[in-house]
């Protein structure tokens, strides 16, 4: 039995139920799913939390977030109810105190929350980690990266112009949720890399800026292809790449390309970790290289952290399997 | 705070997680700061040493403050260490913080 402690509205019909939480400003501006009691308990049997328990909490905001509050967000988000695991790991990653979710959740630089999805989560909820991976047209992308988005709003007080003051924001804070192509044996998964088992399921977040995608045709050299991305990386301003994360998506044709001459993850962060100006990021291991991304055209993407890695790192934290 | 919406129908439930009360405690006020030591911190955003200084100046110029003490923090977004805290509590009467960019 889920006892349920959230004060309730009523609402005459579904379209009112839209404008009672637009006029609210509880939504991204979008149509949500009206979260019924009955709905949110459905949400809160794919969980072992207790509903009232906390999952995670800002302290610089007082906040705690509750595994009901986080079950309201996903059904408004239009998650499935087996997706709440991997909303429940990622706000567990998100409000890690190495996550320092208070800054980038409210700074001009307008940083979105990237989620990359590894092990058997990817393929049971059907996560798309081919092509149009940071597009539209998958369920689980589109509304487990925006259940966070929602609860950066209605939980942690980030609503766009009162505690989020994003000069320019980015799409992907609307919804921002991929899974990796784990289908490719040459290389290991963003999750053993970090240190956990293949077969565990785990949501890894980062407090991304908007992604730029980098076109490389031309060669079939993989350092040439590396090269090109570590040059698009520090064309910009390079001192924004200083003491950073940096998310690296290699597509597939690049990846046949790269891992086809017999590069290790490792060889291409090393590769890129050569190619940027020193005391820029600190480490090869300060790249995350991702498998993701479709065929037909040879192009990859990365994404700077917001922050240094010192205050607001990449997270990873385990998606929790119902037996 | 808001309230109920009185119509009938679908039965809806609030995303919003509120504060916890009682967080902050506002210091007892001082009538006068002439001579006073005035603590001033920096945020650690570009430039904000200048301004800091400017202010300190003011402060002393116009209004008879004893000594102004800057300290930074090493980043705007997170929370001062203990270690300022307690030398901000060591040195000075009064503080200013503010947010600002």
């Amino acid at each position: 039995m889920v006892m349920l402690t959230s004060r309730h509205f009523e609402a005459d019909d579904f379209l009112a139920a839209q404008e009672l939480f637009l006029e609210r400003g509880w939504t991204d501006g979008l149509p949500v799913i009206p979260p019924t009691p009955e709905l949110v308990e459905s949400m809160l049997t794919h969980t072992s939390r207790a509903s009232d328990e906390v999952v995670g909490e800002i302290p610089e905001r007082r906040r705690a977030i509750t595994a009901e509050k986080i079950a309201i967000n996903a059904v408004m988000a239009g998650c499935a109810p087996e997706y709440m695991p991997v909303v429940v790991a990622a706000v567990e990653a998100m409000c890690d105190p190495a996550s320092g979710p208070h800054g980038p959740t409210a700074s001009t630089r307008g940083a979105g929350l990237l989620l990359i999805v590894n092990g058997p989560p990817v393929l049971a909820l059907g996560i798309n980690s081919g092509g149009n991976v940071f597009g539209p047209g998958v369920r689980a992308n589109a509304t487990i990266g925006r259940a966070l988005r929602l609860i950066i709003m209605n939980c942690a007080g980030a609503y766009p112009g009162a505690a989020d003051r994003a000069t320019l924001g980015h799409p992907g804070k609307y919804s921002w949720c991929i899974g990796e192509d784990e289908s490719d044996e040459r290389w290991n998964p963003l999750h053993v890399e970090r240190g956990f088992e293949a077969s565990d399921g785990t949501v890894t977040t980062f407090w991304g800026m908007s992604p730029a995608q980098v076109d490389e045709h031309e060669t079939r050299d993989p350092a040439n292809i590396v090269g090109a991305i570590a040059n698009a990386m520090t064309a910009p301003a390079p001192e924004f790449l200083r003491g950073r994360e940096i998310v690296v998506v290699i597509a597939a044709e690049h990846r046949e390309t790269i891992a086809g001459a017999g590069w290790s993850k490792d060889d291409v962060r090393e590769c890129l970790h050569r190619a940027v100006p020193e005391r820029t990021v600190e480490s090869p291991d300060d790249f995350l290289v991702v498998a993701a991304g479709g065929t037909g055209g040879r192009f990859s993407a990365f994404s700077v952290n917001w922050g240094v890695k010192s205050g607001y790192a990449a997270v990873t934290k385990t998606i929790e399997i119902l037996n | 705070m808001t309230s109920a919406v009185e119509v009938k129908g679908l039965k809806v439930l609030d995303p919003t997680v509120d504060p916890a009360p009682g967080g902050l405690v506002q210091a007892s006020r001082v009538s006068e700061i002439g001579g006073l030591t005035v603590g001033l911190v920096d945020n650690g955003k570009p430039k904000a040493d200048v301004f800091l200084k400017r202010l300190g100046s003011l402060l002393k110029d116009k209004y008879g403050v004893g000594a102004v003490h800057i300290i930074r923090k090493d980043d705007a977004s997170t929370v001062a260490a203990p270690e300022i805290l307690d030398d901000i509590a060591r040195r000075c009467n009064i503080v200013i913080a503010g947010v600002g960019d």
